[in-house]
């Protein structure tokens, strides 16, 4: 069941030879290594006909269809989070409660993503998904109708903020009086919504795993809860790949880092390093197929 | 692929037989829900009721439960009132879990750091089952599959022989609510993690596969414009156990599919048992329609148009050379 928030758009101009569609995957912080991914777009040339993205997935698949290339993403990830007291000074003050109740399981739910990504995100993103250079989709879960939605017109950035927001972390978005909350919740990797609108479909699945701790013998309750959360998404995404496959799917091997590991960005990027090549192989390889 | 065929004389052994002795095999699947899951109770009621016994059943979190308590060979009147009355005492049960009146206090309650107390599965079914549970699955009257998640290795694991208790136990582990259940160094816990709704393993082991589901999502009673947080967190897993359903169904179908209408509850709502019993009697009225069809169908309208004979009413000798199972299943798959 899915309903679009409103008549599916295209905007931009479609590029004309082999339609390639990209689906980024939800995972927050380990979301980080879908620049990765774009970088091997940039490398090949190649600019996929389509994107759709869920949650970190959405942030990314929007920046890099609003123009920025993966080289300029990394750019910006990397000054925003190298340093943490930089980064706490830039919008510590404008949290409610500070930024300390950001990681609070008992006040959860304070982040205003909107205003949050408002202040993150680059200038060029400040716009409607009609500005887009390439046709974006963003994957929300309505709340009260338990549905997936597809937020594809309208302004850009309460959009990703619906899509990423992770209801432990952020308030639910309200947009069109629906009540939406992280895509991830419905359709953690979205390759099924962009397949029917390209020849090659590439899919990227950032979701996390279950650590074990060497010291301990049976998780506690905090990673009960995450590790819980992490099994339910890849269970959704292995129930999917039994009726519909993606022609690729890339893991890029960050299942190691928690959704909260953004200043450690760096060894994000690095541990996502391999799955560049895999991307570059699959779609040269795809590309040689066809002739 | 053969599979034993259950011979008419077999058929005649379920508790009340009122349909003909030719029956098609059922497999029943129940699922996961928490509170919504008291639900499974009617639907095992419709199978008393119309004198069927499952072939098989398979069960994840309370779906294990109850149909671990079913085929121990309780009958659901029986599973109905045990589970009125622990439901009905909720205060003694409290009680009963978190005094030490009996049992040293720490057996049940590990505390862990961050302040949240965790219960042990093990213990808390070893208090609340019935003692005519059965305790291993070898003693089980139907063959039973139980299904756990393995926490780290991120997959289904099915229990069919061994300790019932543990694998209920497992079945049921809840995180944030139950300790994880240890077995053979794997940790397990709640069975809805990779498979809300286990009519998969069922497949190929009856004629008819019937799915009970109770992973409709409870968003609350509310159209506030924010859930507050913790009815964000409670659903959120809920929207995920349902999403992974829908996808499964997406891939294949059971032959009856009942969606039971609780999306109002909680996992948690089980001092709310006499309402989830009410919302879901449209459900069992569905179920009991279906199966009478069915049955129906395989028994009696599938038979070829036979000339009227001079001979008195068929004896039941006679009913035995209708078409066999064998035939029917074969006639349905082709």
């Amino acid at each position: 069941m899915t309903t679009h928030a409103s008549g599916l758009v295209t905007p931009g101009s479609a590029p004309s030879g082999p339609r390639i569609a990209l689906a980024l995957g939800g995972g927050s912080a380990r979301g980080l290594a879908h620049v990765v991914v774009l970088e091997a777009f940039d490398e090949l040339g190649v600019k996929p006909c389509i994107i759709a993205g869920t949650s970190m997935g959405a942030i990314c698949g929007g920046a890099y269809a609003a123009g920025l290339s993966g080289a300029q993403m990394r750019a910006e990830i990397t000054e925003l989070f190298a340093n943490r007291t930089r980064f706490l000074a830039r919008f510590a003050g404008k949290l409610r409660g500070g930024l300390s109740s950001l990681w609070s399981m008992r006040a959860p739910s304070v982040v205003d993503n909107v205003t949050l990504l408002e202040m993150l995100l680059p200038q060029a993103m400040r716009c409607d998904f009609g500005a887009l250079k390439i046709p974006f989709m963003a994957i929300a879960a309505d709340f009260y109708a338990i549905e997936q939605v597809i937020l594809d017109s309208g302004p850009l950035i309460p959009a990703l903020a619906a899509s990423a927001a992770l209801p432990s972390l952020s308030r639910p978005v309200v947009l069109d009086g629906r009540v939406l909350i992280d895509g991830g919740y419905v359709n953690p990797v979205p390759y099924d919504v962009v397949m029917d609108r390209a020849d090659f479909t590439l899919a990227v699945d950032v979701t996390g795993d279950p650590q074990r701790r060497p010291d301990a013998k049976l998780p506690g309750t905090l990673e009960l809860l995450t590790g819980a959360t992490q099994l339910l998404f890849h269970s959704i995404t292995r129930e999917k790949l039994r009726s519909l496959a993606p022609d690729a799917l890339i893991r890029p091997k960050v299942g190691a880092f928690g959704s909260l590991d953004y200043f450690r960005c760096g060894e994000i990027l690095a541990a996502a390093q391999p799955a560049k090549e895999e991307v570059k192989h699959k779609i040269s390889q795809w590309l040689t197929e066809i002739g | 692929m053969t599979r034993p065929m259950s011979t008419p004389g077999k058929a005649l052994q379920v508790r009340t037989p009122t349909l003909p002795a030719i029956q098609p095999s059922i497999a029943l699947a129940l699922g996961g829900g928490g509170a919504r899951g008291i639900a499974h109770i009617l639907m095992l009621e419709v199978f008393d009721e119309l004198g069927l016994r499952p072939k098989i059943i398979a069960g994840t979190s309370i779906g294990a439960v109850f149909g671990a308590a079913y085929a121990s060979g309780l009958s659901a009147k029986l599973v109905r009132a045990y589970a009125e009355e622990a439901l009905g005492q909720r205060f003694d049960i409290v009680r009963q879990l978190f005094s030490a009146r009996s049992e040293p206090i720490l057996k049940f309650l590990n505390f862990i750091p961050i302040r949240s107390a965790l219960l042990n599965p093990v213990s808390v079914l070893e208090l609340m089952l019935p003692s005519k549970i059965a305790r291993d699955f070898a003693e089980l009257e139907i063959p039973l599959r139980l299904v756990a998640t393995d926490f780290y290795a991120q997959e289904q694991v099915v229990f069919a022989h061994g300790s019932l208790r543990t694998a209920i136990a497992a079945s049921m582990a809840l995180p944030a609510l139950f300790t994880p259940v240890t077995v053979d160094g794997r940790v397990l816990m709640d069975g809805g993690l990779v498979n809300p709704l286990p009519f998969d393993l069922l497949r190929g082991e009856a004629d008819i596969t019937v799915a009970v589901d109770v992973s409709g999502a409870s968003t609350g009673p509310g159209k506030r414009p924010h859930p507050s947080a913790f009815s964000a967190l409670m659903s959120a897993s809920q929207i995920m156990q349902r999403s992974i359903v829908r996808e499964k169904l997406k891939a294949h179908q059971p032959d009856i599919y009942i969606d039971v209408e609780v999306d109002e509850f909680y996992v948690l709502d089980f001092h709310r048992y006499k309402e989830i019993l009410a919302r879901a009697a449209p459900a069992k009225a569905q179920l009991r329609r279906q199966l009478t069809r069915i049955l129906k169908s395989q028994t009696v309208e599938t038979l070829p148009a036979m000339p009227p004979v001079a001979t008195p009413s068929p004896t039941p000798g006679r009913k035995r050379r209708l078409p066999s199972l064998e035939q029917l299943s074969r006639g349905r798959k082709e």
